[in-house]
């Protein structure tokens, strides 16, 4: 029994996202992962959940590196979907760069976006995740 | 039976009737009777008279008991008045009546109430009294008159007077009364007509006294028998009356004279009764008026309307009586001023009834006042604003008014001066010198005099004034006042001391200057001159012929000309104006400057010249010395590398030096056909314009900037500007001294410079970019990799520990795998250009396409090739190879799933370079999303599983490394064209 109804996976990555839902699945994060291999498909995905009655996710894993549509500009689309309900989505970026114009960046997105976290997430990381939602 | 009949009949009579007994007891009496005298008992039957009566005359008593005794009496009407106090006119008969046996049995009264009737005529007759009147009557068969006793009273004769008609007739007074009379009489008796008038009669006393006299007539078979009236003095009436109208005539004579015009309102009615006069004044008809208060409203000038009606208001609630002025506006568009004034009528409760009032025209007075007003404000602004000094002075002396610009002239305050007289300040010895004149006024031989006189100013100097004094006179002629007009000549008196000066000091002056004057007497032949020329010639003092000296003194080479010049200033009259040297007798050349005119006689003939000369030896030696600076400084504009113009205060060239001219590419002719404006970059114009401004309103004298020109040849110049603003000998802005370097070599190296920081730097960020490309990438795997490593430690499961193994493989070989590219990249980004050759574009072209032709042919596309064979670019074989093979494999690995691959390869050549256009009709690059990273690494746009992102980096950073360019237009699903451009081969 998870501790969140659902959450979200945008990564590139397979092994990321192995590695991830297995951490997850360990500390029971959450009872439904959906996965999405760049922003595009996360975008689409999105859209159609929110305009089907289920489930929106409580948190986005976002990666900034990918193909197609990048992290970046999956926010920025994500922003204007118009849906009330994602407006409480939480959006955490996970990215393996250490590019300070990449941090520098966050802040312009810092309305949505919750927190950034370096790869490889951490069952702490995850821990942090519930305690700020349950806040 | 018969008693009984009787009294029914008693009892029905319309009179007051009773039967009494012998005892006076009512036996029976009629209803009437009870109405009348007993209303109070309703049966009286068997009731003793004196006890049913009330209160009873005595007379009445006894006649009732003579009437017992058989003796009949008759009151016809007698005035009683009762014990009660009631007063009652009775009117009775009494009889006695009588049994069968003749035996008095009682009495039979007829008593009536007659009170009613005769207070009615006592009242008239009193009131015919009051009222004076009298009567009359005329018994025409008898011819007998008759004369009430008022009428006896009225003509003031005895009580016992008899009149007959001619005597009646005769008190009329003679003339119109009496006249008007006998006619109404006559009238009367012939036609039966009445009359009424009022006439005026001659009582028997003699006085005259205005009656009332109304007449009638009656007939008796068509013949007048009787006729009677009345008469009634009404003298005081009457003549209240005629003094009424005498009064009221005067004043409507008066009124009609004075256009005054008399008006009553009846408050309560609203109702306004205007005279004639008032319509005049009003301008408007009398048919027109509504006889309202509104109408008057109507006709007051509506700015004075409101003020009107309050005044009117006031008047009625008794705040103040109405006395105003206001316009009135004629129907005609004339505006009148009228006065008016009114008195209200209040009834016992000081309720205000009535208001009657006067309305005059006072426009003419209006305008005569205004007149008046203007014409003493007009003397009194002229007299103010004067320029002369102008006073009001009285006979002895004393200031009755002074204007400013007096006040100014002597320097006195209006105050002061009034306090004086003006022989306070008049200067003693021209005091004397106005009295004979102010006599003659005063006797009246003259109006007016002028003389010159001083005054002393506050201060203390003296001013001179011209003095201009008129006398105003009274109406009876004797003298009111003085005029005087000062007119302040001190600045007149000042320039003829001036002129006086001015002589003394031209003297000494030319003394100091050094000019020698000299005055040539031709007739003579004598030159008169003054000290200086003999110092400046070193003439002797005592010299007998000043002329021969003077020549003599010319140098020998000057001598000739200056006599002939001489000549024609004799002869032709033309001015003298020579410049000469003399030589002093020791030697010393000094050179002259002489002027000269001619003086002629009243013939025309030149009888002598007078002339000016000086010594202009320093002036000639300054002169000099400054010809020879401007010439070294022409020598250096002229050769200076630097460019130098002199530009005009209006931005023309004055001068252009060779180093501008070169700088520019102009020739010197050209050049000086331009404004600096033409040439200059236009965007420095604005900041040049500003600095010249400022030399030209002298806030600053020079400036120093960097400005571009345009060259002959259409480039830009840079230069350094140094502006001098240059002054004329009086100190004046004349020109100003550009200074121009040309600095264009120098900017020139600093854009390179820049240009080369430029690239420093974005190679640079493109280092920085990869660093932080390769870390990340580095980061990923090196996470994945420990990530696993750490699930594989504390996995139990075999078969998750397979998996984990697999994914440990993958991650491994993608490490390598990014190892590789930056292998790549790094090798592309280390001396590329040392390896640079030039190559056949077309051969490399071609070799690619062979050895992918399997690939072309499996995807069944289509090449075109327009390439030149000339074209060969300077570029790292390797690289080429490399770049040309990418975008081939790209072209195939994105084409459209819906086309044939077609792929267009063409170059041409522009100036150094050659620019390639690799063109495909695949699926294309959104390049609006994705335009800034189509060169970036590890970027991928396409959901195809062999992108890697890595292609075009490596691409681009060869096709740099060559110093080359890459760029590319794409619409999605259309196809994309990539662009590059080498250095030619």
């Amino acid at each position: 029994m998870g501790r969140i109804e659902s959450c979200c996976i945008i990564d590139d990555d397979p092994i990321f996202i192995y590695g991830t839902k297995r951490i997850m699945k360990e500390i029971e994060f959450c009872e439904n992962i959906i996965v999405f291999n760049n922003g595009q498909e996360a975008l689409d995905g999105i859209m159609e959940i929110s305009q089907s009655a289920s489930e929106i996710p409580q948190v986005i894993f976002l990666d900034l590196n990918m193909p197609i549509m990048n992290g970046w500009e999956f926010l920025d689309e994500f922003i204007k979907i118009p849906n009330s309900n994602l407006e409480k989505t939480i959006v955490y970026i996970i990215s393996s760069s250490v590019d300070p114009r990449d941090l520098e960046k966050v802040k312009d997105y810092k309305q949505r976006v919750n927190n950034y976290i370096l790869k490889p997430i951490t069952p702490n990381d995850l821990e942090s995740v519930l305690g700020a939602l349950t806040v | 039976m018969e008693t009984l009949s009787i009294n029914f009949l008693i009892k029905d009579s319309p009179t007051a009737v009773a039967i009494l007994d012998n005892d006076l007891n009512f036996i029976s009496h009629s209803d009437e009777w009870l109405r009348q005298f007993c209303p109070n008992s309703p049966k009286i039957v068997g009731v003793k008279f004196t006890d049913a009566l009330a209160a009873i005359p005595s007379q009445l008593l006894i006649d009732l008991e003579n009437s017992l005794l058989d003796k009949k009496s008759v009151n016809l009407g007698t005035k009683f008045i009762l014990n009660n106090h009631r007063t009652v006119w009775l009117k009775w008969r009494i009889k006695a009546w009588k049994t069968p046996n003749d035996e008095v049995g009682g009495a039979i009264i007829i008593l009536e109430d007659i009170t009613e009737e005769q207070r009615e005529k006592e009242l008239l007759l009193k009131a015919e009294v009051v009222a004076r009147i009298g009567g009359w009557e005329v018994d025409l068969l008898k011819n007998e008159v008759y004369w009430s006793a008022m009428t006896r009273k009225i003509h003031e004769v005895s009580a016992d007077y008899k009149p007959d008609l001619d005597e009646g007739i005769n008190f009329y007074k003679e003339g119109d009364s009496r006249e008007k009379i006998m006619a109404l009489v006559n009238q009367a008796l012939s036609q039966g007509k009445p009359w009424d008038t009022e006439l005026i009669i001659v009582t028997a006393k003699k006085r005259e006294v205005w009656v009332r006299t109304k007449g009638e007539v009656e007939f008796r078979n068509g013949k007048c028998v009787r006729m009677f009236g009345t008469f009634q003095d009404i003298d005081e009436k009457k003549k209240a009356e005629l003094k009424y109208e005498e009064i009221a005539e005067r004043l409507k004579i008066a009124t009609n004279t004075a256009n005054i015009g008399i008006w009553e309102y009846d408050i309560t009615s609203n109702a306004l009764l205007w005279d004639a006069n008032m319509y005049k004044l009003y301008g408007v008809n009398k048919k027109d008026f509504s006889g309202e208060y509104e109408a008057w409203e109507a006709g007051v000038h509506p700015e004075d309307k409101e003020r009107g009606s309050a005044e009117i208001a006031q008047a009625i609630s008794g705040e103040k009586e109405f006395d105003t002025e206001f316009r009135v506006l004629w129907p005609n568009g004339a505006v009148r001023n009228i006065r008016a004034i009114a008195r209200t009528e209040r009834d016992s409760n000081g309720n205000a009834i009535k208001m009657i009032g006067t309305n005059w025209d006072i426009t003419e007075l209006k305008r005569t006042k205004l007149k008046l007003e203007l014409s003493k404000a007009s003397f009194e602004e002229t007299f103010l604003n004067s320029a002369t000094g102008m006073a009001l002075v009285s006979l002895d002396g004393k200031w009755i008014k002074v204007n400013k610009r007096l006040c100014e002239s002597l320097g006195y305050s209006e105050q002061e001066l009034l306090s004086s007289t003006f022989q306070d300040i008049t200067h003693p010895d021209d005091l004397k010198q106005g009295l004979p004149f102010l006599e003659e006024v005063i006797a009246g031989k003259r109006e007016s005099y002028q003389l010159e006189k001083r005054y002393y100013h506050k201060n203390g100097h003296l001013s001179y004034a011209l003095v201009t004094v008129n006398v105003i006179r009274n109406i009876d002629g004797s003298i009111s006042h003085l005029i005087s007009q000062i007119l302040d000549i001190t600045s007149r008196k000042e320039a003829e001391h001036e002129l006086r000066e001015t002589a003394e000091r031209l003297k000494v002056a030319t003394q100091a200057a050094s000019i020698g004057i000299w005055d040539y007497r031709i007739a003579e032949n004598v030159v008169i001159c003054n000290e200086n020329m003999y110092t400046m010639y070193d003439i002797p003092r005592d010299a007998s012929d000043l002329l021969d000296a003077w020549m003599k003194r010319i140098h020998p080479d000057d001598a000739e000309r200056v006599a002939e010049e001489l000549k024609n200033t004799i002869e032709e009259k033309l001015p003298f104006n020579s410049q000469f040297r003399g030589v002093r007798p020791n030697g010393d050349i000094v050179h002259f400057v002489a002027f000269g005119e001619a003086q002629t006689d009243k013939d025309g003939k030149t009888f002598k010249i007078i002339g000016a000369n000086w010594d202009i030896t320093e002036l000639r030696k300054m002169r000099l010395k400054l010809e020879r600076s401007q010439e070294s400084f022409n020598l250096t504009f002229q050769n200076s590398v630097a460019g130098m113009a002199l530009v005009g205060l209006d931005g023309k060239w004055i001068s252009v030096n060779k180093g501008i001219c070169d700088s520019f590419g102009y020739t010197r002719e050209e050049l000086l056909d331009l404004t600096w404006q033409e040439i200059t970059h236009p965007e420095d114009l604005d900041n040049d314009l500003e600095l010249v401004q400022q030399v030209l309103d002298e806030q600053i004298s020079t400036y120093q900037l960097e400005k571009r020109f345009y060259h002959k040849k259409g480039h830009i110049i840079y230069t350094l500007l140094t502006v001098t603003a240059a002054r004329d000998e009086d100190g004046n802005l004349s020109h100003l001294i550009s200074q121009l370097l040309d600095i264009t070599s120098r900017i020139e190296a600093e854009k390179r410079l820049r240009t080369l920081v430029e690239v420093t730097k974005a190679q640079n960020d493109s280092l920085l970019n990869f660093a932080h490309i390769v870390s990340h990438n580095l980061r990923s795997h090196s996470t994945n990799l420990s990530m696993l490593t750490k699930f594989l430690k504390d996995e139990e499961s075999a078969e998750e520990r397979e998996n984990l193994n697999t994914m440990l493989i993958n991650a491994t070989s993608s490490l390598s795998e990014t190892i590789q590219h930056l292998n790549d990249v790094v090798q592309v980004r280390t001396g590329a250009l040392e390896k640079m050759q030039s190559i056949s574009l077309l051969n490399t072209v071609h070799n690619i396409e062979k050895s992918i032709e399997g690939l072309l042919k499996e995807k069944s596309a289509i090449t075109k090739l327009s390439i030149q064979k000339s074209h060969f670019v300077m570029a790292v074989p390797a690289y080429l190879e490399s770049i040309i093979l990418n975008l081939y494999t790209n072209s195939l690995k994105y084409c459209s799933p819906e086309r044939k691959p077609v792929i267009t390869v063409s170059s041409s050549s522009k100036k150094n370079y050659i620019q390639i256009e690799f063109k495909d009709n695949g699926q294309g690059i959104d390049l609006e999303r994705h335009g800034n990273k189509v060169f970036g690494m590890y970027k991928t746009f396409h959901a195809h599983k062999e992108a890697k992102g890595i292609g075009l980096f490596i691409t681009k950073n060869q096709i740099e490394s060559m110093n080359g360019k890459i760029w590319l237009e794409s619409k999605v699903d259309n196809g994309t064209t990539f662009f590059i451009k080498l250095k030619k081969g």
